[in-house]
């Protein structure tokens, strides 16, 4: 990357209060802009108004480039567009608490409402509630509940009970405690009177109407049926992901969670990144999270970009791809497949640029490219179509044939530290490995598994991460639909495809390693019980 | 200028963390662990997955690990303790002390004639890494050396090819001049006491998580300790040593459920026949595909509201556990091969001291706090702080390092 081209200003995008305190964490670090995409409140940023500027409310409508020179189109209120360069971005979009009054067919009046509103007209709802009322508040049963509303119900449930007098029941699916100091919490309002029901196998029964307002329970420890008329029921609210979350996503080119939450559910994702270098994710938006921690995650998001500008007055280290531009037929398969969206097109420019920046060398690319057209530089050769040959000569070649013998692509954040391991460990494998380090399932060609099988060897075994635990998000599960494919490619041509191995290990799993490839060296001499042995390619894969 | 070493005390995840973040902006963090390794309680963690990731975050550790082994990108000391503090004019001025029986990291080539030699002799002494990305990979135990107890020369001195292992007459001091502290000391997983009703310590097949967690991590599998078979039905108790008042642990632990559904989803993969059933107060949400995996063990496993009561000994290693079930409104009594304890997270035992040596504060739960008064100089992270799974460790770690770097810009 060239000097002139960097920029280290951070943008947040932001939809509540929250990114107010990010930016504020950021300005320490580098110049800010904050875009908020909804009017929200200034106080925070009051507090810390070293902002370089401030977009609200905003919309934004583009997004390109690469960390460093991100570009950024937005849409203010008057209509006026704007385009801006940054370095880096950080998505702090807040989760929504949404009402599940609803949920329990229940309209809301004075008698019932949700957790969020009891928090904003708490004393409005307590002034006609007496030592002899009854106030019940409802947890969990239809959706998920969470330590952060829990503590509010907690709270809450002790305040009434202590400020009325009134009986005060929660009734609820678990407690979750599992945040600083709730325990003791729960047990000061037990001690205060406050009454916790605990289901696990029914649900209470609730009615409201213009005449009554009852909950109907068992009791399931006691084995008993109560009914409670309360004059006041409170019903604990449904986080939701933030509404802008799935637009911003698209936008950023991010990948989002399963159930709508942002970040997308790759174990190396956490606890704050993304898919993408150089854009961050924090805050609720990811999933509720109390405001101690989602403050820890403003400052490691600090940390995190103020690294990577100490970063930029590096050199590039380690296994870089590069794209020769006179094998390029501009298809764009590269830019499609790059899990991190390294890749740009850049206008005006003939051939996709991959950023050393933002490229996390794991090759995906290498593979996907039909022409063969982009290489590592530091040359890997050894596990590609033209030189695997080359690198398991020494198996091929191999005199003594009492085991069987294996090329073994291996993963280098995963199966590659286990096969080390259990080396170490004097782990006894039962097959002669010739075991290659790729950088990526995903990288591994179905050219070179056939070319190894072809090469008079016994077996070709593929071991990557587990998926979702995938460095590189979907190498894993590439390389295992490509192997399928593979599989049944030979299955076609008439060729036993019990020859390849696909398996997922971690990098602490010596014995798993160990397990996989010895159960496969069974299979390849057809002592496993479940099939022939496909033996020598050269002799046509009949049994011994 | 004179390098500002910052010293991180721990050389767990989150301190290791804090020190490659460190190094990463420039500056000049000093490790010191006491134990022989680095990687802490974190790098021995199994993978717990099935055919699917389910983020059990301990790749998150074998990743941090690789970093630290391939760059070397800070110093750090092994079997090393603090025997000093002092603060004078904004320094702080630590004493350490390595030793006196300890491999120099920095001659050890990792090639474990050590271990062989000790292994030869029946001992423990030498330890071994439980990550191919620890370095150094070997270290002494210097309680478990039989050779010292039977007053000889420890067998490994002499076989290791490079000289590395020291034995000295007393431990090798040095004086570092700091300008920050970052504590980073962990916890302590709870054992439970000698006399306790779940018969851990009387019963052979009644063992900790942390013993399954071993086991796994090495062997590949959770076997009976009894007789090293698999075992058909399995109990899970959940909070031992949390959310108990009377032991003074009125606090939930955090990890432990997530530890449990996880490792119950991995044994019902590998051996579909298994029996499993979790005794348990309330489940927690553990990380972002909690309903996922949750209504997944609701399917697979028994879920038992309410810890049980009794635990006796029955035939061929058996145990029978009582417990009060809901469904049947009375107490049953069911046989299990095998009943693992979750057991919790407990502070140091260390707090007291470091909090009084450092000027740190300490909660009710006995964890440590960093002191508002002179917060930035010395920063505690981590589960020294409180529970909290590995994620939030890293994460911890990550927001350590920058009040940190940001009170030796503003010194």
């Amino acid at each position: 990357m060239t000097e002139g081209r960097v920029n280290r200003s951070v943008l947040v995008v932001g939809n509540g209060p929250y990114c107010f305190k990010v930016a504020g964490e950021l300005a320490s670090v580098d110049s800010v802009s904050l875009a908020v995409l909804r009017e929200a409140r200034l106080d925070e940023m009051e507090r810390k108004p070293n902002l370089v500027e401030l977009l609200m409310p905003v919309e934004l409508l583009g997004f390109s480039g690469q960390p460093g020179e991100f570009r950024a189109v937005f849409r203010q209120t008057d209509g006026s567009h704007a385009e801006r360069t940054y370095g880096f971005v950080v998505v702090a979009l807040e989760s929504e608490w949404i009402s599940t009054l609803n949920k329990w067919s229940v309209v809301e009046d004075s008698r019932t409402t949700s957790l969020s509103k009891l928090e904003k007209y708490f004393n409005e709802y307590l002034g006609n509630i007496g030592p002899g009322d009854k106030v019940v508040f409802i947890s969990g049963f239809k959706q998920n509940s969470y330590p952060v509303s829990q503590e509010k119900i907690v709270n809450f449930a002790a305040a009434v009970r202590e400020k009325t007098g009134a009986a005060t029941y929660v009734l609820m699916e678990q407690f979750k405690v599992a945040q600083e100091g709730l325990e003791r919490a729960f047990r000061l309002a037990r001690e205060l009177g406050v009454v916790f029901v605990k289901f696990s196998q029914t649900i209470p029964e609730v009615r409201v109407g213009p005449e009554e307002c009852t909950v109907q329970y068992m009791d399931e420890a006691m084995g008993q049926a109560v009914k409670i008329s309360p004059q006041l029921l409170i019903f604990e609210d449904e986080a939701c992901p933030p509404p802008e979350g799935r637009y911003i996503s698209d936008l950023l080119g991010i990948n989002l969670g399963n159930q709508g939450f942002l970040q997308g559910d790759f174990l190396f994702n956490l606890p704050i990144y993304t898919n993408r270098t150089g854009i961050f994710v924090v805050g609720s938006g990811k999933g509720p999270i109390s405001e101690k921690e989602a403050e820890r995650e403003a400052e490691a998001v600090a940390e995190e970009v103020a690294k990577l500008v100490c970063s930029f007055d590096k050199e590039v280290v380690g296994p870089f791809p590069r794209l020769n531009e006179n094998e390029c037929i501009h298809c764009l398969t590269c830019y499609r497949s790059c899990p991190h969206k390294a890749i740009s097109l850049y206008p005006g420019q003939r051939s996709p640029q991959i950023s050393p920046v933002a490229c996390r060398g794991c090759g995906i690319c290498v593979e996907s490219c039909p022409r063969r057209a982009i290489d590592f530089e530091d040359g890997e050769s050894g596990i590609s179509y033209y030189g695997i040959d080359k690198e398991i000569a020494h198996i091929v070649y191999e005199d003594s044939r009492d085991v069987p013998r294996i090329a073994v692509f291996a993963c280098v954040n995963s199966a590659y530290d286990a096969y080390l391991l259990a080396k170490s460990r004097g782990d006894r494998l039962q097959a002669r490995c010739s075991v290659l380090k790729v950088p990526c399932g995903g990288r591994v060609e179905a050219a070179a598994v056939i070319k190894a099988l072809g090469s008079g060897i016994d077996g070709v075994a593929i071991l990557t991460c587990h998926e979702d635990s995938c460095k590189s998000v979907h190498g894993a599960s590439r390389c295992r639909k490509r192997i399928a494919a593979v599989k049944e490619m030979m299955t076609k041509c008439g060729v036993k495809e019990e020859a390849i191995l696909f398996g997922t290990v971690a990098p602490g799993s010596a014995p798993q390693f160990v397990e996989l490839i010895n159960r496969f060296s069974l299979r390849l001499q057809g002592r496993d019980g479940s099939s022939i042995i496909p033996g020598n390619a050269g002799s046509g894969g009949e049994a011994r | 200028m004179q390098k500002e070493v910052i010293i991180v005390i721990g050389g767990g995840i989150t301190g290791l963390t804090v020190a490659l973040e460190l190094a990463r902006l420039g500056k000049h963090p000093l490790v010191v662990e006491r134990g022989p390794l680095l990687g802490g309680r974190s790098a021995s963690l199994p993978c717990k997955a099935t055919d699917r990731c389910l983020k059990c975050n301990n790749c998150l550790v074998e990743d941090t690990l690789r970093q630290i082994k391939y760059d070397s990108p800070f110093e750090f000391m092994t079997h090393t303790t603090i025997s000093d503090i002092r603060r004078e004019a904004e320094s702080w001025y630590v004493t350490l002390e390595t030793g006196p029986f300890f491999i120099d990291w920095e001659k050890c080539t990792d090639c474990g004639a050590c271990y062989e030699a000790c292994a030869r002799l029946g001992a423990s002494g030498v330890v071994r890494g439980a990550s191919i990305n620890q370095h150094p990979f070997f270290g002494i135990d210097q309680k478990a050396c039989s050779c010292l107890q039977k007053g000889a020369n420890p067998a490994c001195v002499k076989e290791c090819p490079e000289g590395a292992i020291n034995i000295l007459a007393r431990p090798q001091t040095r004086q570092v001049k700091a300008h920050g502290i970052v504590v980073a000391t962990g916890y302590t997983p709870y054992v439970p006491p000698e006399k306790n009703r779940f018969g851990y310590g009387r019963l052979p097949n009644v063992i900790t998580t942390q013993e399954a967690d071993e086991m796994l991590r090495e062997s590949g599998a959770v076997t009976r300790p009894s007789d090293g078979r698999v075992p058909q039905r399995v109990a899970f108790v959940q909070c031992v040593g949390s959310r108990d008042r009377r032991i003074g642990r009125e606090y939930c632990s955090r990890i432990c459920c997530g530890y449990s559904l996880r490792l119950a989803l991995h044994m019902i993969h590998k051996y579909p026949d298994v029996d499993i059933t979790i005794f348990y107060m309330d489940i927690q949400n553990f990380g972002k595909d909690f309903e996922k995996y949750y209504s997944e063990v609701k399917d697979k496993a028994k879920l038992v509201r309410g810890l049980p009561g009794d635990f006796y000994a029955l035939d061929e290693g058996k145990i029978s556990v009582s417990y009060f079930s809901e469904e049947q409104q009375k107490n049953v009594a069911q046989p299990f091969d095998l009943v693992l304890l979750t057991i919790g997270l407990s502070p140091q035992e260390e707090n007291p001291d470091l909090a009084n040596m450092l000027g740190l504060g300490i909660n009710e739960d006995g964890f440590l706090r960093s002191s508002q008064a002179d917060a930035s100089a010395v920063v505690v992270a981590g589960t020294a702080r409180g529970p909290m799974d590995v994620a939030e460790c890293i994460c911890d770690a990550k927001s350590a390092a920058f009040k940190m770097a940001n009170f030796l810009e503003g010194s």
